[in-house]
Formats: C-alpha cells, sequence, structure tokens
C-alpha cells in the first residue's frame, strides 16, 4: 500500500506543473470573463437608472454565469484534450528519451499493478482535482460579483443555480444529482482503464498490439456504449436495467483489470 | 510528509470540495408551498395536485402543490435510474400502483392506459397494433394479443388474433368481459375515411376469437361532410362496464387548400349520441343532453365522461361550470349543477373536473406576469354545488430563496387522484 502510494505521488509530482498551468489558465479566463460581464451588466443597469428606465428584475450571479457559457467552457475544453492525451503519455513518456524511466519503474521492488494502479489514480487525483478547483473558482468569483455589483443591482442566487445556468457544469462536469455524478464519472474511470489496458497491449505486442489494442477498445466501448444507451423499457423496470447496466460495467471493469494486471506483470518488455 | 505535500493538498481539495458540494451545495431548492384553506374542509382537497412551475431567480423548474406540500415533479437522474415501477404508476389512476404491487409480472411492459380490464377473477390487457407490409402494395397486419391472469391460481395465458388489412393505425379503446366474452374495442384509422370502431370478441375461456362487430355509427349525409367520433369509456381503466357511448359529429369536411384561419374550423352539422352494448351487440341513439349543442361556443367546451352507468356532461367556460348526469340504467336525469365563479370570489375558471362524487375547479385569480397571482382551488358536491372546500397555493419556507421569489410560482393544471 506504501509503495503504491508513493507511486501515486510519483505520479502526481511528475505532472504538477501542468497541472496548476490549466488551473491558472481556467482562473484567468474565467475571471477576465466574469469580470468583464459584470462591468457590462453593472454599466447597462447604471445607465437604464440615469435615463430613469425601468428593468423588470436585478441580476444574479446564476445569470452572469449564465451569460458567460462559451467562455467557462473554453478552459474546461483544454484540460479534457490535456488530461485525455495524458492517459496516453503518462505511459509513453516513460519509454522516450535516452534515460528510459520505465527501466527503472519496472524493475522497482513491487508488484507491477501498483504501476498501473498508481498511473490510474493519478489520472483520477488530477481529474477530480481540477472538477473541485472549478468549485473553488465558483465560490470566489461569486465573490468577485457580490464585490463588483452594488446591493440595489444584485439579487440573490442558490450555489446550484449557478451551475445549473451552465450548460458544460450540469450536464457534464458537476451534475446536481449526486448519483448522476457517480454514474458520469464511474464510466469515465472505466473508460481509463480501458485506454490503459489498450496502451499496454501495444507496448506489449507492438505493432500486432495496435491492432489489438483497437479492437479492444472497440468491443469494451461497444459493450459501454451499448449499455448506455440499453433502452429496454418494453420489458424491463428502470431498476433493473441499471442492474444489467451495471453488470456489464463491472464486467469490462473486471476484464479490463485482469488483462491489464497480467500484461504490466507479464508481458511488457522496455 | 512535507515531499508528499502536493498530494496530500489535492486530494483534502477533492474530499473537502465535492463531498461539500453533494452533502450541502448541490440541491437547487424552491420555496416550499402547501394548499391554505380559505374556507371548508381541507380533507375534501387531498386528492388534487396542483401543477406548475417555479420560474423565480434563473430558469424555470416544474412544481407541485397538495395539501401536505411541494415538490420538485421532474424526473431526476437518480428516479429513472432506481424506479422499480412501469410507466403507469404516476398515473392520475391509484389502480396502477396497486397493479404494479401485487401483479408486476403481468404489468411488466405493459403500455397505454385503455386496455385494461379487472374484475375479482381475471386481470386481462389486451393490444393491437398494425405491422406495414415491406411490399407498399400489399396489406399489412393487424395484430391482437390479449394476456390474461387468473386472479385465483396465477395462471397467465396469451391470446392472439390477426387480421390482413390496410389501415394507418389501431389502438385499444377499452376491454370488457360479458360473461364468457372478451370484447376488445379497437379503433381502427383508415386513410381518407376516418376512423372505424371494432367489437374482437374473444372467447375468454380457450382464447379463441369468437367474431367481430363494426360498431354501425353511420356515415356521413353528404360526401362533403365527414363524421367524427368521440368515444366516451368507462373512466377508470380497469373498471367493468357493460356499454361504451359515442358521441358522432357530423362537420365540413377539412380540406388542405385552406385560405384562412376561420376555413379551418369545421361547420358542425349534427351531434347525434350513442350506446353500444357489449353483451348484445345492440346499438341504441340516446336523447342528446342539454348542453352538448353548446360545445363550439368561443370560449366554452363540453367534458363528457362515464362511469358505470353514470354518463356526466360538464360544459366549461370561464364564468361557470354546468354538470348534468343522467342513469343509463333507469333514465333518470340528475338535477343539473351550476356552479358561478363569482360565487368563489375572484378570478375566472381555467379547469374542471369530476372524480368521485366531487367537483374539483381551478380558478385563476388575475394575470400571472402582472402580479404574480396565485390561482384558487374549489371543491364542491355534484349533488347540489355545495362549495366544500376552498384554498389557495401558499409559500411556507423560503429554503434560501429572497422573499421577492417566493410568489414566482404560476399553477395553472390540476390532477386529481382517482
Amino acid at each position: 500500500m506504501n509503495r503504491y502510494l508513493k507511486l501515486v505521488h510519483l505520479e502526481v509530482h511528475r505532472f504538477r506543473y501542468a497541472l496548476f498551468s490549466l488551473m491558472f489558465l481556467t482562473a484567468a479566463i474565467q475571471i477576465t470573463g466574469l469580470v468583464h460581464t459584470t462591468q457590462v451588466r453593472v454599466k447597462g443597469w447604471r445607465e437604464a437608472a440615469r435615463l430613469g428606465e425601468h428593468s423588470t428584475r436585478n441580476f444574479s450571479f446564476a445569470d452572469v454565469i449564465g451569460d458567460l457559457q462559451f467562455l467557462f467552457a473554453i478552459p474546461i475544453l483544454i484540460s479534457i484534450v490535456v488530461l485525455g492525451l495524458y492517459v496516453f503519455l503518462i505511459w509513453y513518456r516513460d519509454w522516450i528519451g535516452r534515460d528510459k524511466f520505465a527501466y527503472r519503474l519496472f524493475t522497482l521492488p513491487t508488484v507491477r499493478r501498483n504501476v498501473y494502479m498508481a498511473k490510474a489514480t493519478a489520472i483520477f487525483v488530477f481529474v477530480f482535482a481540477m472538477v473541485s478547483f472549478q468549485l473553488l473558482m465558483l465560490l470566489l468569483e461569486r465573490q468577485l460579483f457580490n464585490w463588483m455589483v452594488p446591493s440595489e443591482y444584485r439579487m440573490s442566487s442558490l450555489f446550484a443555480e449557478a451551475v445549473a445556468s451552465n450548460l458544460v457544469f450540469v450536464r457534464f462536469l458537476l451534475p446536481l444529482d449526486g448519483i448522476q455524478f457517480v454514474v458520469y464519472y464511474g464510466i469515465g474511470i472505466l473508460a481509463v482503464f480501458v485506454l490503459f489496458t489498450a496502451v499496454l497491449l501495444e507496448r506489449s505486442y507492438r505493432l500486432p498490439g495496435i491492432v489489438y489494442a483497437i479492437l479492444y477498445v472497440a468491443v469494451c466501448g461497444a459493450a459501454i456504449g451499448g449499455a448506455v444507451y440499453l433502452n429496454l423499457y418494453n420489458y424491463f423496470y428502470p431498476r433493473e436495467i441499471t442492474a444489467i447496466r451495471f453488470c456489464i460495467y463491472l464486467m469490462v471493469m473486471g476484464f479490463t483489470l485482469t488483462l491489464g494486471f497480467r500484461l504490466v506483470s507479464k508481458k511488457i518488455t522496455v | 510528509m512535507k515531499r508528499y505535500m502536493i498530494t496530500s493538498a489535492l486530494i483534502l481539495l477533492i474530499l473537502a470540495s465535492l463531498g461539500t458540494f453533494y452533502a450541502y451545495g448541490a440541491e437547487l431548492r424552491l420555496p416550499e408551498y402547501k394548499l391554505q384553506t380559505l374556507e371548508g374542509d381541507l380533507a375534501e382537497a387531498s386528492k388534487l395536485t396542483l401543477l406548475g412551475s417555479y420560474v423565480g431567480g434563473k430558469g424555470s423548474y416544474p412544481i407541485e402543490v397538495s395539501t401536505s406540500g411541494s415538490k420538485r415533479s421532474e424526473q431526476t437522474f437518480s428516479n429513472q435510474w432506481m424506479k422499480n415501477k412501469g410507466p403507469l404508476h404516476d398515473q392520475t389512476f391509484s389502480e396502477f400502483k396497486a397493479l404494479y404491487k401485487e401483479h408486476p409480472g403481468f404489468m411488466r411492459g405493459k403500455m397505454g392506459t385503455d386496455g385494461y380490464y379487472s374484475d375479482q377473477d381475471t386481470l386481462i390487457f389486451a393490444k393491437a397494433s398494425y405491422t406495414h407490409s415491406k411490399d407498399t402494395d400489399q396489406e399489412g397486419t393487424i395484430r391482437w394479443s390479449i394476456d390474461s391472469l387468473d386472479l385465483a391460481t396465477g395462471k397467465q395465458v396469451r391470446y392472439t388474433d390477426e387480421l390482413t388489412d390496410s389501415v394507418q393505425y389501431t389502438n385499444v379503446i377499452d376491454v370488457q368481459k360479458a360473461g364468457s366474452e372478451i370484447h376488445v374495442l379497437t379503433n381502427v384509422n383508415r386513410v381518407n375515411s376516418g376512423n372505424e370502431l371494432i367489437d374482437m370478441v374473444f372467447n375468454a375461456e380457450t382464447g379463441l376469437p369468437i367474431h367481430s362487430v363494426q360498431v354501425p355509427l353511420g356515415k356521413p349525409s353528404r360526401n362533403d361532410r365527414e363524421l367524427q367520433i368521440q368515444i366516451i369509456a368507462e373512466k377508470k381503466p380497469t373498471a367493468a362496464n357493460s356499454r361504451v357511448l359515442f358521441l358522432v359529429t357530423e362537420s365540413s369536411k377539412r380540406t388542405d387548400n385552406t385560405v384562412s384561419a376561420s376555413d379551418t374550423i369545421p361547420t358542425i352539422f349534427s351531434e347525434r349520441l350513442f350506446e353500444y352494448q357489449y353483451a348484445s351487440g345492440d346499438v341504441k341513439e340516446l336523447p342528446l343532453v342539454a348542453g352538448a349543442e353548446e360545445e363550439n361556443r368561443p370560449g366554452s367546451w363540453t367534458l363528457h365522461s362515464l362511469e358505470r352507468a353514470t354518463y356526466t356532461t360538464m360544459h366549461l367556460s370561464e364564468e361557470a361550470v354546468t354538470i348534468n348526469r343522467y342513469d343509463l340504467s333507469t333514465g333518470f336525469a340528475h338535477p343539473q349543477v351550476t356552479i358561478k365563479a363569482s360565487q368563489l370570489g375572484k378570478g375566472t375558471i381555467s379547469q374542471a373536473q369530476v372524480a368521485d362524487g366531487r367537483i374539483y375547479l381551478l380558478l385563476q385569480t388575475g394575470d400571472y406576469f402582472k402580479n404574480n397571482s396565485m390561482p384558487i382551488i374549489a371543491v364542491a358536491d355534484i349533488t347540489d354545488g355545495r362549495i366544500l372546500y376552498q384554498g389557495t397555493p401558499a409559500p411556507v419556507k423560503a429554503n434560501g430563496r429572497p422573499d421577492d421569489q417566493l410568489d414566482d410560482a404560476q399553477f395553472l393544471n390540476m390532477t386529481i387522484m382517482q
């Protein structure tokens, strides 16, 4: 366990600058957008007040977040792309360079599946750290909004309302339903394991391994996608369909981890 | 430990922020409402639910309010994934809740409310579907399937029958049992020739089709006219009823080359009410009840219902609702009941329903968008029109919403649990 945790830390440490850069980029773009949009709104209100025009209602933090759909989506999409590429790079960087890091990694006095799990855990830490950072940013941005907008123009809103007003948050990143969060990120975790095993297939069998990896991803993708879109409501009750889905996910997960551990322990060469 | 600071800090950040968010921050709370009594007995409104939207703040969220309080009425992801009941569970007829509970196997995959029949011995579900032929020149096939559950033994059997025909679609309207016969009243829609109603009769013991009856409801008197058939079947989906009613309206034919909006409203020439007896196959014309001829007066409409032997018509306008009830087995006409909106203080009638000996009224008290006015609901006795309850939804808990958003709810519909 201790060795596994040390390996997790090693992987987190290696990606720390990239992670902090993503956080900085997210903060910079979102704060800039928020400040600009809020200033425009406040200016508009002041102008309306000066001309004696009556606006229908004050505006809230949720309104401003709703206005910033595209600007908020940009850093999130960039982060998704970077982390998506790093799912591959976290393995391949160990083989790249003059002094291959993989030599040292696979000769450590620990079971090799710890390497596999540590790399996966590191990816999950990065993803959830970015999501958590987004939540912290929203708290900070709400405070910033309250400082910038005079109370006579401001309407209070719930934190969940601000999250719900942005489609990227509510549909993908931070669904308000806890079970939805678990299901979405659970499928994401499963997808990471499938890609890891695909990388190991390629690393184990090289050129033919690419074909195996593509086939493996296609089969697992079809199984996961089939489970997601399982539409047998004409015969099954919803809870039964949920049980079938979970069985499919567990089977894919079990097979993927078994194959991944076997490849990393017995097949992989540097 | 200092060495592991970054990893530890990230994990702490994840646990603290996601944990706090999903424990406290993710709930999109709306103000809570409750039906507040203006006068009368609150128990009279216990079956009533008002449906509407909360529009305070950003966005709009479906909400429902009853005597026990309010709740968001949209299907959440958790509900969709964890529900162990079928699609009819949320219907206003409570009998489906009981059917899911008592016969989950039989109810599996059964959609639609019109194909059910039950008595103390049997539970029946019938379905009719039309399959087009792969060759467009060939006729397709109408298929009937009848699932019958013996409530004493738990034995379930399926009967089927099919007919080659060329139609647009078919659907089951009513299922009844008369002696040893199962009657499946089926609507058959044909291209350019309106609807046909076919009573498919099956032997309840063997499942074999006995015969089919095309219910004779007349033909249009001229080529430029058509018949519109309104089916008035037993209101409670599974209840037994020996008859079904048809309101047949002869109107001008709607054509595709209309030039103005007024052309799309067909002229009505006659309305006739027929009664079809399942057991005998007899069709009898009934004297048209008062009020039905007013159906097309602008701003008013008439609703018809049949519950056991009682045929009820409810004529609604913004100012008043008038109920006529007839006992079809004796021919007795109950005293007409009229409730005027002016009796209820303020507002105009927007909806009314009759259920279990009560008249439920929903009155809108003003322009919602101007003054956020809450509606009034009223419950009256169907026998004499006496008002038994009047109430209005009122906020009882802010749930973190500012005071000026508490009345940002609009309730435009009501349902009655029967």
